[in-house]
């Protein structure tokens, strides 16, 4: 049986307005692997684009791996998307 | 060539950075488009990065969601400068165009200021993702006509006595209250309302047949679900998870009282509230509602759950917001580290205007600011500390 989609929200916070996009996914899916499609999304290129819950703590590789529904319980179902911003 | 609005004392301000930095400098530059034309209204200097050389920057993440948190709806951060320290030619590098690319995909207009300390150039995305070269219009930009949203509703939280029971489950309370919370609002946010002066607003009214005369605020109420009943008070049912609660007797119930103002910017005056919806949604219920409810301390004994307060500062003729708790010992237990980084922060930018010539304009609207943030730091342990540098601030920029 197919698991009931959860709702995550990712929020933009660049430009002159801050963005929410709702997004659907499968609770047991791994952060990780939407990742690329938030990207796209927003337009944030791969390199440069990091997770944080609404306290500020950075997601880690290890959380990205986890399945949503444990990021949920742990971190709450909203996201801010964050451009790294890198210069050289 | 394109144009943007910034006021000669941040290319000043800038390139000071960068003459006393030995490494790269990295700061965003803060303001809003109108008429496809950038605005810059001010700059936030980035103080902790994630690597510093002399050769490139990473500003450090937390950095950046704190700025962007405290900034209000419609004014943001729009572009970025950094410096190529004893660089005899200014250029934008390889690196500079990826990141430049990314961030023009998240505001089109966005700016990329590259100094050395003593030239200085300009640059936004070009046709085939190529950087060009565009053009200051020294000014100091005036700041939007804005409103004020407000939201109040009193939510009954009633939490299966499972979860407060299970060690696991009540460390993350908080984390689930948002989670309940936001599902609730979303689902209900077609619903919702706008009210003027106790009348309903239509969604396709213009905001500007609403504005009052100059020096007066528009204040505006937000309904959200319950548009035709009586009933005030909401309840959100917390389960633990996999069971549902049945029996009253299984859960407690604690009272959540939302009290809420923020200011919403207007790009243009012409705009519909239905055009703003989203715009809104986003600010109160991301930005606010929740950030206030995951930063909460639950009281068990009085069955209360405690939101941070808003308290709103002029940053440039701006208004920034930033959270409090009435009750001093909530501050120290919950916001106190993180308000204490932040206004260190939002003080020591003004440590670069100090070998500047500043007008007297903003030379009163730093005093304004300092005064305020002397207020808002009164409530915290670390007053005199802050208090301290506020003092020294005020004499090397002569501020009288």
């Amino acid at each position: 049986m197919t698991p009931e989609l959860s709702t995550i929200y990712f929020v933009n916070k660049f430009g002159t307005e801050k963005r929410q996009i709702p997004f659907p996914v499968a609770p047991n899916i791994r952060l990780m692997d939407v990742i690329p499609e938030i990207s796209k999304k927003f337009g944030i290129s791969s390199q440069n684009i990091c997770i944080a819950n609404m306290g500020g703590q950075v997601l880690t590789e290890t959380d990205l791996l986890s399945p949503v529904v444990e990021i949920v319980n742990k971190f709450g179902n909203s996201f801010d998307i964050i451009d790294r911003g890198i210069v050289g | 060539m394109k144009l943007f609005k910034i006021s000669d004392i941040f290319i000043r301000a800038i390139k000071n950075q960068a003459i006393n930095s030995k490494n790269e400098i990295y700061g965003w530059l803060l303001g809003y488009e109108r008429e496809n034309i950038p605005h810059i209204l001010a700059i936030f200097e980035c103080k902790s990065f994630d690597h510093q050389t002399l050769i490139s920057a990473v500003p450090n993440v937390q950095e950046f969601q704190e700025l962007s948190s405290f900034l209000p709806q419609g004014i943001g951060p729009i572009g970025i400068y950094h410096s190529h320290p004893f660089s005899s030619e200014i250029f934008h590098s390889h690196t500079d165009d990826s990141t430049l690319i990314s961030l023009s995909n998240q505001f089109t207009n966005c700016i990329s200021i590259v100094t050395n300390g003593q030239e200085i150039n300009f640059y936004q995305m070009g046709k085939n993702n190529k950087t060009k070269e565009v053009k200051p219009k020294f000014n100091q930009p005036e700041v939007l006509n804005y409103f004020i949203l407000r939201f109040e509703e009193e939510v009954g939280v009633k939490i299966d006595k499972l979860i407060i029971d299970d060690n696991n489950d009540i460390r993350n309370l908080n984390v689930k209250i948002v989670n309940d919370i936001r599902d609730y609002y979303e689902n209900m946010w077609k619903d919702s309302q706008f009210i003027i002066n106790d009348k309903p607003v239509e969604k396709n009214d213009k905001v500007s047949i609403y504005l009052p005369k100059k020096d007066k605020i528009l204040y505006v109420s937000l309904r959200i679900g319950n548009l035709n009943s009586r009933k005030k008070k909401v309840d959100i049912i917390i389960n633990k998870e996999g069971k549902a609660v049945t029996n009253s007797n299984e859960f407690i119930k604690l009272n959540l009282k939302i009290e809420t103002e923020l200011p919403i910017y207007l790009k243009h005056e012409n705009i519909q509230f239905e055009q703003l919806d989203d715009t809104i949604r986003t600010e109160l219920l991301s930005n606010n509602i929740l950030r206030k409810v995951f930063d909460s301390v639950i009281d068990f004994k009085k069955n209360q759950i405690i939101l941070p307060e808003d308290y709103f500062l002029q940053y440039f003729g701006f208004l920034i917001r930033l959270i409090f708790f009435k009750e001093p010992s909530y501050n120290e237990h919950k916001l106190s580290k993180t308000n204490k980084e932040i206004v260190y922060k939002l003080i020591s930018q003004f440590n670069t205007f100090i070998d500047l010539e500043l007008s007297e304009n903003y030379k009163d609207i730093i005093k304004r600011f300092l005064m305020e943030v002397k207020e808002f730091s009164s409530k915290f342990s670390w007053f005199e500390e802050v208090n301290n540098q506020i003092k020294f601030l005020t004499s090397n920029l002569m501020l009288k």
